[in-house]
């Protein structure tokens, strides 16, 4: 590390050295020909040959756009002194510890590159030519090149110099950018922001939080059904026991994560806002283990892949990434239909560094899992798409999978990255249509956590217990990101971090798509991503102004949707003409909202718009069928 | 413990909202306007000054009045104000700002429902009153930079060069005209530092490139095409078309006018477009040298209407059929 910081600044230092000498040179005539001879003669570049004779009219006939060159010249000189300015202005960043300096100087050496480099063509088109009409002034084949100011040549060289070192200070991996680079030239999604990242989270490792006294099982933790428990008051529960399921298909059941007794089966706070029907186990903290766990297969070869999938079924596993879509549903509805499947670890929302902390410490068992998923869908092509602000997890996964066949994917750090649709058309290209699935176009997106369930259902029996939550925000005293069982209040994990009473708003998942709490004592759920508590400080509250057709939200939607139009139809209660602007197909992204800078709650008209008309649209259907 | 607010996803914001924007604006017009005051002197910066103020004036007073929430703090009445003094010529009465001001705010923004609502661009609307109220002060009597002394402005020397001895070659260059050294209304003279001004702007993307370049490529290339009467060459008859006048002005700043342009990308090129061959065909066909005003003005009443008709396809949609081939049966 001291290495890498020493080569750092002795790139630094050169990089200030060379453009304190480009400053100091630029206005010596001899060096620098671009202002050698602008004063007296505008065309200052022809003037070099004035006084021998007569050749500047030469030069007319020889070019017959002269005037347009010297007004090139003209654009080069205003580019110099812009070039200039950027110099100026990052040498004194730097040497002020200011931000920005290095970008400054590397503008600026870019600029300078440009500027000589078509003052070299200038001079060297012009001294072909009188090579070729076999002039005096020219008289061999090297003079061509000799006859060029010698300050060209060292203006190139300095600006070349200070360009190189410059990137190679700035510390990038190369290979990282140039891989993703390939691939993001092709393949990525239009639209999507840029929020700021904050994920200082990510550099700590995962903490485990002990299980607490009473834990609470929503019946709902996934997007279906509502489950029915299948334990009554006062039975002895064990860890991994199934406790809740049903017969509804969307639909995955719970289990108890902890040995103890069932105290109470009512209606409790739960995280999307609403208090649904939960089991409430008392812990007696002994871990005793369900017989679930004998189930393991690690020769899950010998089974069907249908019979995997109920396996995962009976685990419990859903989506891990937010939504918690009920795993075995999405694997058997693409069984057959499937060629590629893409592994998420995009991570596209701020502050969230679970997923990015699991590849990097169980990144075995995201390789098994994958295996087993490989195995049960039988896909030819696997990637794993993550965004190149984890360079660590990228480099661990180049490492691991360096002879595998599985393809790790550098994705540009934007938001909605993550978005299924947006990740397909990254990954494979392909354009998943609108109103299908991404099994239609033989796709399954799996979220990285959500592998590792699979991995640990099927290879040790163990159902889905645990989640890593990333708890982050002015609102704790220190952040980070921990291992909880699921059922843990939310109070029990904040605390362990340091909650503080100035929390103004709770945020389970990311500040982009997670929901607002309105209760500590919600449990943790399949779903919950992060715990983010925000501040009055880090709160955004501005009221909205009218719309002033910035068309911010054009750009932004991942979408390609008008969200502008949509929203003023929405509130005109134009239905048909939001359906005409397939209001349908928004993804909820919020990218919308967040850029627009009249700050109206576009994804709010947007919901209300998806709403009505998915509703018009069963109408209608309703309506056909009788 | 406190109460936790909820609401709605997404809970973080950009934090640019619309007098950042302006801001923006204010920032990217501020080399032109500099450049303005060293050409021009003292008399650039009194119209400055007195159109800001009035335009900020006439808001407050028009919100006051109508007990409507105040809104002159987006500072878009500001930015209104510098590109009106932009349309002025130097030689311009001090008591000529405010009256633009005052139809431009009052009539054209304000009576529309404000910022956003307006049909039309303020400062292009109230350009044109006082061009068609005022011709006196508004044309004839430009005078070059620096020295004070009457002369016309490039467009004008394109436009009368077909019968007369004077070209404009003998009279500017191409590099005057970037830089600056030639006659006419306080903003628009000098492309370099108005283009320095635009492509801040897109880098900061407050604009796309959409619309410049299509005005500015439409303009670039019909002039290309254009039959010519004096001795220039094609492609210094486009420099001079492309560098003078209020082009530069008009396709970085107020053809990109949030409120008045359309917000799809295609809709977009294709304003751009327009803009750029009203434009031409009013500087060579029509009896004004300018026509960038009134070619943005003309556009402001379609760019609703190319909104929708431009509405993009969304993500995995069908592409729309534009030709309809014969159906099958």
């Amino acid at each position: 590390m001291k290495k890498i910081l020493g080569c750092f600044k002795t790139y630094l230092f050169y990089v200030k050295i060379l453009v304190v000498v480009t400053i100091a040179s630029a206005f010596i005539p001899v060096l620098n020909p671009l202002i050698a001879y602008g004063e007296e003669d505008h065309h200052m570049l022809f003037s070099i040959f004035a006084d021998l004779g007569g050749i500047e009219k030469y030069f007319e006939s020889v070019l017959s756009s002269f005037s347009l060159m010297g007004n090139v010249l003209y654009v080069m000189m205003l580019l110099f002194y812009v070039g200039m300015v950027c110099y100026f202005c990052g040498i004194i960043l730097l040497l002020g510890k200011g931000q920005g300096g290095k970008r400054s100087i590397f503008t600026g050496s870019l600029i300078f590159l440009m500027v000589y480099l078509v003052l070299f063509i200038v001079y060297f088109s012009i001294n072909r030519e009188l090579y070729q009409n076999a002039n005096e002034l020219i008289s061999s084949a090297a003079d061509v090149w000799f006859h060029i100011p010698p300050g060209i040549y060292y203006h190139f060289i300095l600006a070349l110099a200070v360009a190189v070192l410059s990137v190679l200070g700035s510390g990038i991996d190369f290979k990282a950018v140039w891989y993703g680079m390939r691939l993001n030239w092709i393949h990525r999604f239009k639209g999507g922001v840029h929020p700021t990242p904050h994920k200082n989270t990510r550099s700590k490792p995962i903490e485990t939080l002990p299980p607490q006294k009473e834990m609470i099982y929503p019946l709902l933790q996934h997007i279906g059904a509502i489950c029915e428990p299948c334990v009554k008051v006062g039975d002895y529960v064990r860890v991994g026991q199934k406790i809740a399921d049903t017969s509804a298909a969307v639909a995955a059941p719970v289990h108890s994560t902890v040995s103890g007794t069932v105290t109470k089966i009512c209606d409790w706070d739960h995280p999307t806002g609403n208090r649904i029907p939960a089991i409430i186990v008392e812990n007696d903290f002994e871990d005793k283990r369900a017989e679930c766990f004998q189930e393991s297969c690690p020769d899950y070869q010998s089974k069907s892949p249908e019979e995997l999938i109920y396996m995962i079924r009976e685990a419990g596993i859903v989506g891990m990434g937010g939504a918690a879509f009920p795993t075995h549903i999405k694997l058997a509805s693409g069984l057959g239909r499937v060629d590629t499947i893409v592994i998420n670890a995009a991570e596209c929302e701020p502050y969230l560094s679970s997923d990015h902390r699991v590849i990097l410490e169980s990144a075995d068992e995201i390789l098994g899992g994958l295996e087993i998923v490989r195995y049960i869908m039988g896909a030819a092509h696997m990637f794993i798409g993550i965004e190149n602000n984890k360079p660590d997890a990228i480099s661990l996964l180049h490492k691991k999978l360096a002879k595998s066949h599985i393809k790790v994917v550098i994705l540009k750090t934007k938001y909605p990255q993550g978005g299924e649709k947006q990740l397909i058309r990254a990954v494979t290209g392909r354009v998943v249509p609108s109103g299908k699935l991404p099994a239609d176009v033989g796709c399954l997106v799996l979220n990285v956590d959500t592998v590792i369930a699979i991995y640990r259902a099927i290879v040790t029996g163990s159902p889905l217990m645990r989640r890593i939550v990333t708890v982050a925000g002015h609102g704790v005293e220190r952040t980070g990101n921990v291992h909880v069982r699921i059922g843990t209040p939310f109070s029990a994990v904040l605390e362990y971090f340091g909650y503080k009473p100035s929390t103004k708003k709770l945020i389970m998942g990311g500040p982009m798509m997670g929901s607002a709490q309105y209760s500590l004592d919600a449990p943790v759920i399949k779903g919950t991503s992060g715990l983010i508590c925000m501040t009055k400080e880090q709160l955004t509250m501005d009221r909205d102004v009218n719309c002033i057709r910035c068309g911010s939200c054009v750009s932004a939607c991942p979408m390609n949707l008008v969200p502008s139009y949509i929203a003023q139809y929405v509130k005109n209660e134009q239905f048909d003409q939001v359906e005409k602007l397939h209001a349908g197909d928004c993804i909820e992204c919020g990218c919308c909202s967040f850029t627009c800078p009249a700050k109206i709650p576009l994804i709010q008209y947007m919901r209300i718009g998806k709403q009505k008309v998915n509703e018009m649209k069963h109408q209608t259907a309703g309506g056909n069928k009788a | 413990m406190s109460e936790l607010i909820v609401s709605s996803s997404p809970h973080s914001k950009d934090h640019r909202n619309v007098s950042a924007i302006m801001g923006y604006v204010l920032i990217a017009l501020s080399p032109a306007a500099v450049g303005s005051v060293l050409y021009f002197k003292l008399q650039a910066l009194l119209l400055i000054l007195i159109s800001i103020l009035s335009c900020v004036l006439f808001e407050f007073l028009y919100n006051m009045i109508c007990k409507r929430k105040q809104t002159i703090y987006d500072c878009s009445a500001i930015v209104t104000g510098v590109l009106l003094a932009f349309n002025l010529p130097s030689t311009a009465p001090l008591w000529l700002p405010p009256i633009g001001a005052l139809f431009a705010i009052v009539v054209v923004k304000m009576l529309f429902g404000g910022l956003g609502r307006n049909v039309f661009n303020p400062a292009i609307a109230g350009r044109i009153l006082l061009f068609i109220s005022f011709p006196q002060f508004m044309t004839g009597c430009w005078v070059a930079p620096f020295d004070s002394v009457s002369a016309a402005t490039p467009l004008a020397y394109l436009k009368n060069s077909s019968g007369e001895l004077v070209t404009i070659t003998s009279k500017f260059t191409v590099g005057d005209c970037l830089l600056g050294n030639v006659g006419g209304c306080l903003g628009e003279t000098s492309a370099a530092l108005l283009l320095l001004g635009g492509i801040f702007l897109l880098y900061k993307k407050v604009i796309t490139w959409h619309i410049p370049v299509s005005f500015i490529g439409t303009v670039a290339i019909v002039t290309l095409l254009l039959p010519r009467y004096n001795d220039i060459s094609a492609i210094q008859y486009m420099l001079y078309h492309i560098f003078s006048g209020g082009l530069f002005l008009g396709a970085f700043f107020m053809a990109t006018d949030y409120a008045t342009s359309p917000i799809t990308p295609v809709g977009r090129i294709i304003y751009g477009i327009g803009c750029g061959l009203i434009t031409v065909f009013i500087r060579y066909f029509g009896g004004y040298p300018e026509g960038v005003s009134f070619a943005i003005l003309l556009m402001n009443c379609f760019a609703n209407y190319l909104d929708k008709k431009t509405i993009p396809v969304q993500f995995g949609g069908e592409r729309r059929v534009i030709w309809k081939t014969k159906s099958k049966d």
